[in-house]
């Protein structure tokens, strides 16, 4: 008899594992294509996806048809001021006019133009330096550690509304000042995300491993930890997008943003809360772009966190 | 085998991890003594079995030789030069011949890289060959390891646990080391699995004279594989000696109590023969016993044992053992045919 064993030296015989356990056959798929394949079958999500597309479909073509069908979404002449002041919703005016007669539905198209661009582009000046900072931070830890997150602290310490405002009264009141200040307050939150991604992810044998080939930090940086670290930071964008509309919203509202004539959804429920009462449309209107906007980019964010995840594989 | 020149040289290696970390912690600093004064020799082409509980530093030992930290005290010496020396270039040239096979084949293999682009990792990295060369290596280790060379591009979840150990592997055997680290490699996978991938490793070992630090907590899966045992306890070597005389003679009382709770598939004999059970928990590493540190648990301590730290001394040649009174444990020939 072998000593005590649970292992047949003639094991070979038994190689029956290897490709008994065959995966269901068909295309090699990424995780990204899966998560792809998830994603649409969550109805919602494809509800936000249609929404985002089509707002900036029409943000993005509206020089080429919507002043010839509403008219310009910034001159007032006294003409139509006269005749068309504060009309309700109409099939000529769709969304009605406002005080000067301007058409409410293109001013909304023209204001989303600048909503998806503060969206973008703030999240895109957060995102670049959350990154950096949270990976320096989590790969490097120690002091950088220490000093970059108690920073981050400070930012999210601070009344958010009331730092905006002081920055664009510093940098000089411009709408591309609102894009920057916006962008630049919405760092700590994703440096926090991306550090602790990190930080799991390090701590996975595959990191090791590479360490063990002798890899360098570049690559271990490139190839295995931000691959698999990017997913939570891919949502937060995504989430983060919205928020930066409302800001803009917000910053507008209270005068500091876009200024007028130009349109801006922020400046249009400013002025229409002086008609609250008699020609509630002027506030509604953009009220609701903002809302369906900002919900879209929140549903599509959740939508992306559940298809990202690698745990709901055969949902 | 002594003749030779070691491939592995490690000497009174020691690691230390500190136990808190705060304001003060430099006043009060506390360590868990990981590993503790351990020495051991690797020949080429050979397999050390390296056993021991859980938390008594086998993996650590593994993750020290291979500089995936670095050590507190000692030195570790592969092919004559010390590792804790080398410089960036030098350690990537050693790590070209020294390489490590992991425990959880789930966490050990990049989920977003494909089999072909994981196992032609080390090959990239030390610029091994083409391009085409490379996945021509890529699909004969695939096919060498048991797995279908076709699915050199999927992913690593379409594949079961068995599966993704024989792709840690057949990466371990890319750039043909001299020395690879088995951490635990079957511990995490079904028992009928484990003969299969322990079958794989002694090919590839017979195949390419690769040699192997297999670290396990399971007596008789290190036993299959091994040339020589050795048995750490609480960070410290206990015994080493070639398997044969290990299984049989075991010196050390530790090693006696690891051997007889190997379950043996006859209840007869499962029945009758003598159990060592040790009594209570392995102390805590933080605050290690004074003297022998198994002398807590140990069914033949007497006063000297809790005093003085036994010398690891050469009881038969090739055969040390660190106990004042070691002497071979007389288990029932019955239960052991060899």
């Amino acid at each position: 008899m072998q000593y005590p064993d649970l292992i047949q030296p003639d094991g070979e015989a038994a190689a029956v594992e290897a490709h008994a356990v065959e995966v269901s056959e068909g295309a090699s798929r990424t995780l990204w294509g899966d998560a792809f394949k998830r994603l649409r079958k969550n109805k919602l999500a494809i509800i936000a996806v249609v929404w985002i597309v089509f707002v900036a479909l029409v943000a993005i073509t509206a020089d080429l048809w919507a002043p010839q069908l509403l008219g310009s979404p910034t001159a007032a002449d006294t003409t139509a001021m006269a005749t068309s002041s504060l009309l309700p919703p109409s099939l000529e005016h769709p969304f009605g006019t406002d005080v000067t007669g301007r058409d409410i539905l293109v001013r909304v198209i023209y204001g989303a133009r600048i909503s998806l661009t503060v969206g973008l582009v703030a999240t895109a000046i957060s995102t670049v330096i959350g990154l950096v900072m949270g990976a320096i931070a989590a790969y490097y830890g120690g002091i950088f550690d220490t000093i970059i997150m108690r920073l981050a602290d400070i930012f999210l310490a601070f009344p958010y509304v009331l730092f905006v405002l002081c920055l664009i009264a510093a940098l000089g009141q411009s709408i591309t000042n609102v894009f920057i200040a916006i962008g630049i307050l919405g760092w700590p939150s994703i440096a926090r995300v991306f550090r602790s991604a990190i930080l799991s992810v390090k701590e996975n044998d595959y990191v090791d491993a590479a360490r063990a080939m002798g890899a360098s930090d570049v690559r271990i940086i490139v190839r295995h930890i931000f691959p698999n670290s990017v997913a939570s930071i891919v949502v937060y964008a995504t989430m983060n997008i919205g928020s930066a509309i409302l800001s803009e919203a917000a910053i507008s509202f209270l005068g500091m943003g876009v200024q007028p004539p130009n349109p801006s959804w922020g400046i249009m429920i400013q002025d229409g809360q002086a008609y609250l009462m008699n020609a509630p449309w002027l506030m509604i209107m953009p009220g609701l772009a903002i809302l369906s906007t900002v919900l879209a980019f929140t549903l599509l964010g959740d939508g992306l966190r559940d298809a990202l995840d690698v745990k709901m594989k055969d949902a | 085998m002594a003749e030779k020149t070691p491939l592995l040289k490690v000497e009174h290696l020691s690691k230390d991890f500190p136990a808190e970390s705060g304001v003060f912690a430099k006043r009060f600093a506390r360590k868990v003594s990981a590993v503790n004064d351990v020495s051991f020799e690797i020949y080429p082409g050979e397999t050390l079995g390296l056993v021991g509980e859980s938390g008594c530093g086998k993996s650590t030992t593994g993750r020290t030789i291979m500089r995936l930290t670095n050590p507190t005290a000692g030195k570790v010496y592969f092919e004559g030069k010390d590792v804790a020396a080398m410089n960036k270039r030098e350690l990537k040239e050693m790590r070209r011949n020294m390489q490590f096979i992991f425990q959880d084949p789930y966490a050990s293999l990049n989920p977003r890289m494909t089999i072909g682009e994981i196992v032609s990792e080390p090959m990239t990295i030390h610029n091994v060959g083409t391009k085409e060369e490379r996945m021509r290596t890529v699909r004969e280790l695939l096919d060498v390891v048991g797995l279908n060379p076709e699915h050199i591009n999927r992913y690593p979840h379409e594949f079961s646990g068995g599966q993704r150990q024989r792709i840690g592997i057949a990466r371990a055997f890319a750039l043909r080391p001299k020395l690879i680290i088995c951490d635990e490699p079957v511990s995490a996978l079904d028992v009928s699995i484990q003969a299969q991938v322990l079958n794989l490793l002694k090919d590839l070992q017979n195949r390419y004279g690769t040699a192997y630090l297999f670290i396990a907590h399971d007596l008789s899966v290190v036993q299959h594989i091994s040339d020589r045992v050795a048995v750490m306890y609480l960070g410290k070597m206990v015994e080493i000696s070639d398997w044969k005389t290990l299984y049989a003679e075991p010196h050390h009382p530790y090693t006696q109590s690891l051997l007889s709770a190997v379950p043996v598939p006859d209840p007869d004999i499962q029945k009758s023969r003598e159990r060592i059970i040790l009594a209570g928990d392995p102390p805590s590493p933080l605050d290690p016993p004074s003297g022998c540190r198994f002398h807590t648990r140990c069914p033949i301590a007497q006063g000297k044992c809790s005093q003085e730290a036994p010398e690891f001394r050469e009881v038969k040649p090739g055969h040390f053992c660190a106990c004042h009174f070691a002497e071979p444990f007389p288990i029932k020939q019955s239960s052991i045919e060899l």
